[in-house]
């Protein structure tokens, strides 16, 4: 998170301002669809749009801001002309020339990097080499990290553009995956709330924690309340497995002060730019934030920088270079400084760099270039960045397959209006969506699924431990956390949930505890460790050990994170370094952790009866609602087989029902758990009568194929008219005559079927074997109920195939059903009786 | 060359993390060996606040493990950190104040590398005279005179 300025950037007219659907009643929602019968009967204006593009206009991706590039502002992603042309000399063992600028005209940037960055040994020979040659080396798995790592010391930053502009959005992915600092991937949240609640930050950092965020920050609107704030974020996080680390971004002097008190454990406000001018509007030079690198360090703090594309541009000062070009000058001096570190990815400019052509590529190649030179990356998707939730989630993508140090720099673990760095990219809403993709493309974004019995726990204990820390630190004027607050805060969505605190004496009290330095992190510990709680004794322990970290200096390695656990042993690109080098190697989700990323909220149960013990038994509501269903729908219909082959009727009039091998046996409604057999065959069957046929119903045994089921009714029908049914409800209406992949109507989607479809399938049926064409039975087109039931649909499938006897001929059935007033009724002739 | 470095004991990338490999190595900025931050000395009062510091031997340990890991940046930026872990926190926010342009002179700066030159802070002390010399070559002092002054004085104590 940048401490950025937001001058006014023109945006070009919106262009839902350009184009208006005329007619005002045709298509307010978007969603009405035109009606059949007055087409063709108005005149349209000539300029009326389609009906397509007023849709369109509604699509919220059009709410984006998109400009058209403008090269000489620095309106431009990657490619500008007043980029400069690579070039290295050396004189004496110092850089003279770079990138065609004299060492005499040097701008400060241009200096630190040549004096700080490049390898004066190696430069000229790294120069010699092609960009392409380089982006090569860079995609090719077989040439190590190390290599380009050692080649990249002697490269200018026109160089590195120059490389990143030979490659498309997968070959920068892949020289990521093999390029970043850690071999496993972590993740980080956004902590805070638009109240600057204490009590809600302690809970929401204990469930961030429990969710598996390795880093939390936070900030706050109100300065004054810092140190309370400072203090509850840290109690939270450390509460469960703990080993979270933890900053509050606030303006230098508060950051620093913070923690060396050990309220924090890292920082990342230190921001650097790409131009002179924008650098002294901060009022810092490249070398003011390399001795700010070392004072964090000094302190056993770690510490990261921050920059990003756009920064220049907003600031009005990118002389005319391109956004990737300055920001590489910003890694190249991060580099420099020797800071472990770099958040970058635009970051909170990613409103500019996302509103130009292939702004979205030099953002990944601002993260694959800090990992090129061996920085830490925390790769940005930390910000709102679109209105469409296609493009949030095309955002993310490339930084969440290939893997990152950190996938996001602040993934909001609060409810976007909550999040006082102005709304991150993904947000508490959005954890189902996160962890479906990690399992669907089996790639690890950090997270995990966790129960709300889970969350209930921990957040209890968070807020419980601050009311344990507020009492214990005994500040002037005394503040407390209240019993209410406490179970407000266990079960809040939002700070709306949260009752209010008298904001005057908590400052108050923030601002006492600030101006008394004797109080640390180690009193925190004393307080909960002198606690009668044994949670809060938990908590008292994972912070000593996390505190205990911060003088072992482990952390300052690149980046290092704690593992979860009463051990929570650093680890970092120095023992956990990226090992890629192509197919079958490297981090991937196995074990353990892909155990843990394969569970998600709701999943179908595939042995519903086998209840693994210690297993969450309540996750599938959609089965647990149709195993219900099927139990009371199943006392509705009795169904015997009579043992009695089928025999081939010689009616003109019936029409013979095969039901599946496992129909009525394993349940007793269709797929969605809606419909009972015992309605569905009653609509059927009175379908049938109604145009004057009879029914009568057979078993096919020998296949769950509903082609083979229909096939059989058909050549056993006295009218050569048959329907088959499975059990989920798919349906087909066959004739004697056609092959057994034909049939006169299908009704492939089992779930929008309802008993009135039932119906006219029975109508229709009679209407063939009367010799009448009908009209088809008219389907609805539910496109997303593959998406909810097709896996229901193999497990039903699976149950049928179950009963498949191949060796055994149709039989006669005698169906009853209960018609709900308690009376049994017989569907057809009883078979016991007929010839 | 640093008489501090002298004193520390060579370690590798391989002995990383120190504090699950080598504890024994590490103390706290007042002396206290790692291994006794425990909860116990922190119930019988031996624990202050100065045992949250890491201490200077620390961090050129660290600097060892990351010069062995390739990183010469990241271990320069380790070792101005130990000689600044000898300084106060308002000494260096002094420090850091006297860099930032439009606050400071090039006396100020001359200044300050003095101090930390005092304290044997040499690496720092480069920094600060490397920054001086950039800053005035690229005008960033607001009040040029001012520091011309300051390299008068500068050349008289050298």
């Amino acid at each position: 998170m940048t401490s950025s300025t937001h001058p006014h950037v023109p945006t070009s007219t919106h262009p839902a301002d350009l184009v208006r659907p005329r007619s005002a009643g045709s298509d307010e929602s978007g969603r009405d669809r035109p009606d059949r019968g007055d087409r063709g009967h108005h005149t349209i204006a000539e300029d009326t749009p389609t009906k397509r593009t007023a849709k369109l206009e509604q699509r919220k991706v059009n709410l984006d801001g998109f400009i058209k590039e403008w090269p000489s502002m620095g309106l431009v992603a990657m490619d500008s002309k007043a980029d400069p042309k690579p070039s290295v000399r050396v004189e004496n063992g110092l850089v003279v020339e770079m990138d065609g600028c004299d060492r005499a005209n040097f701008d400060f940037i241009d200096q630190f990097i040549a004096d700080q960055v490049i390898d004066v040994k190696s430069t000229e020979k790294a120069m010699a080499r092609s960009a392409v040659e380089i982006a090569h080396m860079l995609v090719d798995p077989k040439v190590s990290r190390q290599e380009v790592i050692n080649l990249a010391r002697g490269l200018t930053p026109a160089k590195l553009l120059e490389v990143a502009k030979t490659m498309n959005v997968v070959e920068m992915m892949m020289a990521f995956q093999k390029m970043r600092a850690r071999r496993t991937p972590a993740n980080q949240a956004h902590t805070t709330n638009r109240r600057e609640n204490p009590v809600l930050v302690a809970a929401d950092a204990a469930e961030a924690a429990m969710r598996g965020f390795r880093e939390l920050e936070t900030t706050l609107g109100i300065l004054g309340y810092a140190p309370l704030v400072a203090i509850a974020l840290l109690v939270g996080s450390q509460a469960g497995k703990g080993g979270v680390l933890t900053q509050c971004a606030l303006e230098e002097g508060r950051t620093l002060d913070l923690g060396m008190r050990g309220f924090t454990t890292y920082a990342e406000t230190v921001s650097v730019y790409g131009t002179e001018e924008v650098f002294q509007d901060g009022d810092d030079t490249p070398w003011s934030k390399a001795f700010l690198a070392s004072a964090y360090a000094s302190r056993g703090i770690k510490a990261r920088f921050t920059s990003g594309t756009g920064s220049e541009v907003l600031m009005g000062h990118a002389e005319g270079k391109s956004m990737l070009y300055l920001e590489i000058r910003c890694i190249l001096v991060a580099k420099g400084s020797g800071v472990q570190g770099l958040q970058n990815g635009s970051v909170s400019c990613i409103g500019v760099s996302g509103a130009v052509p292939a702004g979205l590529r030099a953002v990944m190649a601002e993260n694959m270039i800090a990992s090129m030179v061996d920085l830490e990356c925390s790769a940005g998707n930390d910000q709102a960045f679109s209105h469409s939730k296609m493009r949030a989630t095309a955002k993310f993508l490339p930084q969440l397959l290939a893997g990152a140090d950190l996938v996001t720099s602040g993934y909001s673990s609060v409810p976007n209006d909550d999040n006082m760095f102005a709304g991150s990219n993904l947000d508490v809403d959005d954890y189902d969506d996160w962890n479906t993709i990690q399992r669907d493309m089996q790639v690890d974004g950090g997270l995990r699924h966790v129960t709300d019995e889970e969350v209930r726990q921990v957040r209890e204990q968070a807020a419980h431990a601050l009311q344990t820390v507020f009492a214990g630190l005994k500040l002037d004027p005394p503040v407390e956390v209240r019993d209410d607050e406490i179970q407000c805060a266990v079960h809040a969505y939002s700070s709306d949930d949260m009752p209010a605190r008298d904001v005057r004496r908590d400052i108050e009290a923030a601002e006492h505890l600030r101006l008394n330095p004797d109080i640390t992190g180690l009193d925190v510990v004393k307080i909960l460790d002198a606690s009668d709680d044994e949670h809060d004794r938990e908590i008292a322990a994972n912070l000593l050990t996390a505190l205990r970290q911060r003088v072992s200096g482990d952390l300052l390695q690149t980046s290092a994170i704690l593992d979860p656990g009463p051990d929570m042993t650093p680890r970092s690109a120095v023992n956990d370094p990226n090992d890629y080098a192509g197919p079958g190697t490297g981090y991937r989700p196995t074990g353990q952790r892909w155990e843990e990323m394969k569970k998600l909220r709701h999943m179908i149960e595939t042995h519903p009866y086998r209840s693994v013990s210690g297993e969450q038994v309540d996750t599938d509501l959609v089965g647990i609602k149709k195993k219900e269903a099927d139990e009371k729908a199943k006392c509705r219909i009795k169904i015997d087989d009579t043992g009695k082959t089928a025999k081939v009727g010689e009616t003109p009039n019936e029409v013979v029902v095969a039901l599946s091998p496992g129909f009525g046996r394993f349940s007793g409604t269709t797929i969605t758990g809606e419909h009972a057999f015992a309605d569905t065959l009653v609509e059927l069957v009175e379908g049938i009568q109604e145009n004057g046929c009879v029914p009568r119903f057979i078993r096919c045994n020998h296949s769950a194929d509903v082609a083979a089921v229909a096939y059989a009714a058909a050549q056993h029908s006295g009218s050569g008219i048959g329907v088959g049914m499975l059990s989920r409800g798919t349906t087909v209406i066959h004739r004697r005559d056609l092959r057994r992949l034909e049939n006169l109507e299908l009704f492939p989607q089992a779930p929008v079927m309802k008993p009135d479809t039932f119906r006219k399938i029975g109508r229709n049926a009679a209407c063939y074997a009367n010799h009448e064409t009908p009209e088809p039975v008219p389907t609805e087109n539910n496109y997303m109920a593959r998406v909810k039931y097709q896996a229901r649909a193999a497990l039903s499938q699976i149950k049928e195939m179950g009963f498949v006897n191949k060796h055994c001929p149709p039989v006669e059935l005698d169906v009853q059903v209960e018609t709900g007033d308690g009376h049994w009724r017989r569907l057809s002739p009883n078979p016991a009786l007929g010839g | 060359m640093d008489v501090i470095q002298t004193h520390v004991p060579d370690v590798t990338r391989y002995d990383y993390p120190l504090s699950t490999e080598r504890p024994e190595l590490l103390c706290t900025k007042s002396g206290t060996p790692f291994v006794d931050i425990t909860m116990k000395n922190l119930r019988d009062g031996r624990l202050t606040p100065a045992d949250l510091r890491i201490s200077s031997r620390t961090l050129l340990l660290q600097a060892k493990v990351a010069d062995d890991a390739g990183r010469p940046q990241l271990a320069e930026n380790l070792r101005r950190a130990a000689e600044l872990a000898e300084f106060d926190d308002a000494d260096i926010l002094d420090f850091y104040n006297s860099m930032r342009p439009s606050l400071t002179t090039k006396s100020d700066m001359m200044a300050t590398a003095r101090r930390l030159e005092e304290k044997s802070a040499l690496r720092c002390a480069r920094l600060v005279r490397d920054a001086a010399e950039v800053y005035e070559r690229r005008s960033l002092f607001k009040n040029q005179s001012r520091s011309t002054d300051g390299a008068q004085q500068e050349a008289g104590a050298e």
